[in-house]
């Protein structure tokens, strides 16, 4: 005969290891739908990172890179505007003595070196500008404003035309003077010869807002302000045939100095217009990134909220056999 | 006679009842002892005598049983060791959506680069770039400490186990003379041999071991590769345990201890004779999982640093000078790989808790003086720096070619793997575990039978008691005559 027996322990130990799991399950599940992330990522995703920490990475990067546009994108804004007060200056005056120019006489040139000069002095602090605590035009040295002031350039300048009085050599001294390494980018300019770095402004793409004062394009302005306003120079005497010469050839000067300007401002136009597509990119990709991430991270709550409820009542059975089964004794009914 | 007979056999009625009701009020007592296996009385009808012969007291064990449950707990805690290290060098490390973990702090420093790019005149951004360069420093320096302190605590572990083993392997050689003694007079060894039981269960979770039967109840113990701890008498284990590990320090070098048995030394790796418990897995980690570790983490930190200390990037740098990132504050030499996770610093002159110098994250780091501030050229080529692919080759991680953040990711992704994977066996070792312990525990104290079978010892008590009040009439009878 075999008698079977069954330890009291048996029971016991189930019940309790089951109680455990279930409120392990339980505790997991509370924390994904609490948090709404999944509880163990190293389980989803078979302990391989590198996908999910390419996607931080890269929100990280885009998060910066945003931060690089903007900045940019200011710097861009500051730079177009002292570059087109430079422009609308030059093309003034160019508009102002075509006005005039059939009736051409000493008292509309004195007029024109008086405001030259004034158009000088606006055109050097423009150059000098600033922006965000960063000099614009000033190459790598962005703490040094690029250019000296008008005084030292007129002064030069005296001296290089001293004693002409063709109006023909005069402007080509002032040239002469302009295009000299020893010339004006000795005496005038202040900054560096290096062109900022480009900024990372994306993934694989970035912009360089190299403009810098010593640029000839923008030289070029100064350049003819300069040839107008050493009429004003009362030191070299000049006659008035001479003054009437040089505002007429000033003006076909400032018309070319006009053209040039916009083929600045054009360059710095486009980098703009890419700034502002790779900031509506930078915006896209991150909203991509970030639904890639959650996709990943993110806990099903539906599904959780699901196993949360059949979990609870799994739960409940079991306090219910655990009750029952510890009021079947024999003892009871001895 | 016969009424004499019967008188007989009805007193040994009434002791077998006795000791019955004894060994169930015993069992009874005993229902939520732990090791305690249930026990029965032998009885048998008498040979020479009339009545019942009471026999000797029984546990109810299953020797085939207790020995897979015993496997099954030795594999238990063995894997529960690994488990608990991966996922404490797993913490270390961490894991994604972690903001603290090493391949975080190395894509804020990348992020914090670009910023600086873009206003290398801000000392702000240069700062903030020094300071998540330190951070980098902080994360692998703290997974370096944690890790030698994994090593130290297996090392501690080994000898507490050795100790352990040593004076439980000469509890059960006492508890073997004692049971002879005891059987000998005839005594009850049932206690003594439930506390053996116990005790060869714990060394056997240590180191797995084969229980051999010798003549007169005692037992002889050898591990699974048949290495004699207890036959007669009990091995002496010896272990020396060191308070301090250094990255260099192995075994293979003798720098740190091994184990010997009887004074021979013993191989203590997986598959040697002493395998399968949670003394030769300390050793594991000791030796193997430990180095492997330190391994990877040198790997990277040797990464970073190179990436940095490259003349052709930063022209300041000479022969012999640090990058930003140093060994333990001088420049970084290959052949001095084997711990520099450890000794990894960031540069004194760009350290905020230094020289604070951080223009010369821009200009070069050993410039003279600083250069134009709005000059990002140097700054570019960290970037780049950081963006390259180099290829890092070691035994867990395999050969990797990646720029620095996805070799992070890498190393990360190998902890957690590891982890991960020492967990799903744990859950397996641990449900085979359940399952056979509780098939021990049904063979264990089942408290209605026990009260089913004392209702009918008080039965046969009465009827006994009954027996000889019938015989004692009988006996009148006959006297009255």
């Amino acid at each position: 005969m075999i008698y079977n027996s069954y330890g009291d322990l048996t029971t016991h130990s189930f019940l309790r290891n089951r109680n455990a799991e279930l409120k392990l399950d339980l505790a997991t599940l509370s924390k994904e739908v609490s948090t709404g992330k999944k509880a163990n990522l190293t389980e989803e995703l078979g302990g391989d990172f590198s996908y999910l920490a390419d996607i931080e990475n890269n929100l990280n990067r885009v998060e910066s890179q945003t931060v690089a546009v903007n900045e940019t994108k200011l710097f861009a804004l500051s730079i177009q505007g002292n570059l087109s007060r430079i422009q609308e200056s030059t093309q003034n005056m160019r508009d102002d003595i075509a006005s005039v120019s059939t009736t051409l006489n000493v008292t509309d040139a004195d007029k024109f070196a008086r405001e030259a000069s004034q158009q000088l002095d606006a055109a050097i602090s423009s150059l000098n500008g600033w922006a965000g605590g960063r000099s614009l035009f000033a190459g790598t040295a962005t703490g040094t404003s690029p250019l000296n002031g008008s005084d030292t350039l007129m002064t030069e300048l005296v001296s290089e035309t001293a004693g002409l009085t063709d109006a023909d050599d005069i402007i080509q001294a002032v040239k002469d003077w302009f295009a000299d390494p020893a010339g004006f980018d000795a005496a005038m300019y202040n900054g560096s010869t290096t062109d900022v770095s480009p900024v990372e402004i994306g993934d694989g793409e970035s912009v360089s807002l190299a403009v810098r004062a010593d640029d000839p394009d923008l030289k070029h302005a100064l350049q003819s302000f300069a040839i107008l306003a050493l009429m004003d120079e009362p030191a070299l005497g000049l006659s008035d045939d001479v003054k009437v010469g040089l505002t007429r050839a000033g003006m076909s000067e400032m018309a070319e100095s006009t053209s040039k300007m916009i083929g600045v401002q054009a360059d710095i136009g486009f980098m703009e217009a890419q700034l502002e597509r790779v900031s509506t990119r930078n915006e896209a990709r991150k909203t991509s990134l970030s639904i890639a991430f959650n996709e990943i991270v993110l806990a099903d709550q539906y599904e959780a909220s699901t196993k949360i409820k059949s979990t609870e009542t799994q739960l409940e059975i079991l306090y219910t056999v655990t009750a029952r089964s510890a009021q079947l004794s024999l003892v009871k009914h001895m | 006679m016969s009424i004499t007979s019967a008188l007989n056999s009805a007193m040994t009625g009434l002791t077998a009842n006795a000791r019955l009701s004894q060994v169930t009020s015993e069992n009874l007592a005993n229902a939520l002892t732990p090791g305690y296996s249930s026990q029965k009385l032998n009885l048998s009808t008498s040979q020479y005598a009339a009545g019942v012969r009471i026999g000797d007291v029984e546990r109810n064990i299953d020797p085939a049983l207790q020995s897979s449950t015993r496997k099954a707990e030795a594999e238990y805690a063995k894997v529960e060791v690994y488990s608990d290290f991966y996922s404490r060098m797993s913490g270390f490390v961490g894991t994604v959506d972690d903001n603290t973990s090493i391949s975080a702090q190395i894509s804020n420093f990348d992020a914090a680069m670009v910023e600086a790019i873009s206003r290398p005149d801000s000392t702000e951004r240069l700062h903030d770039l020094s300071v998540k360069a330190n951070l980098i420093v902080q994360s692998i320096t703290e997974a370096a400490k944690g890790l030698n302190k994994q090593r130290v605590a297996a090392d501690t572990s080994i000898d507490s186990q050795v100790n352990q083993l040593n004076s439980q392997l000469k509890e059960i050689e006492k508890l073997n003379a004692r049971i002879v003694v005891s059987k000998a007079a005839g005594a009850t060894t049932t206690a003594m041999e439930d506390q053996r039981d116990l005790l060869i269960d714990q060394v056997n979770k240590a180191i797995p071991v084969n229980v051999v039967q010798r003549d007169q109840g005692r037992v002889a113990l050898y591990s699974v590769g048949g290495v004699a701890l207890l036959d007669g008498k009990a091995a002496e284990l010896s272990f020396d345990a060191n308070r301090t590990i250094e990255p260099h320090m192995t075994q293979g070098n003798g720098l740190l201890s091994g184990l010997e048995i009887n004074g021979l030394a013993m191989d203590t790796s997986v598959s040697g004779p002493l395998r399968g418990g949670t003394l030769v897995a300390a050793f594991d980690i000791r030796d193997n999982a430990t180095v492997e570790a330190q391994n990877d983490l040198d790997a990277l930190a040797r990464d970073l640093v190179e990436r940095f200390q490259d003349p052709a990037l930063d022209g300041t740098i000479g022969v012999g000078d640090a990058g930003i990132f140093t060994d333990g504050g001088n420049a970084f030499d290959p052949a001095d790989t084997l711990g520099l996770s450890a000794r990894l610093e960031l540069n004194d002159l760009v350290a905020m808790d230094g020289q604070a110098e951080t223009w010369r994250l821009r200009d070069g780091l050993y410039a003279a003086a600083p250069g134009d501030p709005g000059d990002a050229s140097l700054l570019r080529g960290y970037a780049d720096a950081i963006g390259e692919n180099r290829t890092i080759s070691t035994t867990k991680l395999g050969t990797i070619s990646s720029d620095l953040n996805t070799l992070s990711a890498s190393l990360m992704s190998r902890f957690a793997r590891d982890s991960d994977s020492a967990n799903n066996t744990l859950s397996y070792a641990a449900t085979s575990y359940t399952e056979m312990a509780q098939a021990e525990l049904a063979l264990g104290v089942d408290s209605d039978a026990e009260l089913q079978n004392m209702m009918l010892i008080e039965n046969a008590y009465a009827a006994n008691a009954k027996m000889l009040a019938a015989i004692d009439e009988m006996l009148a009878s006959l006297l009255r005559i």
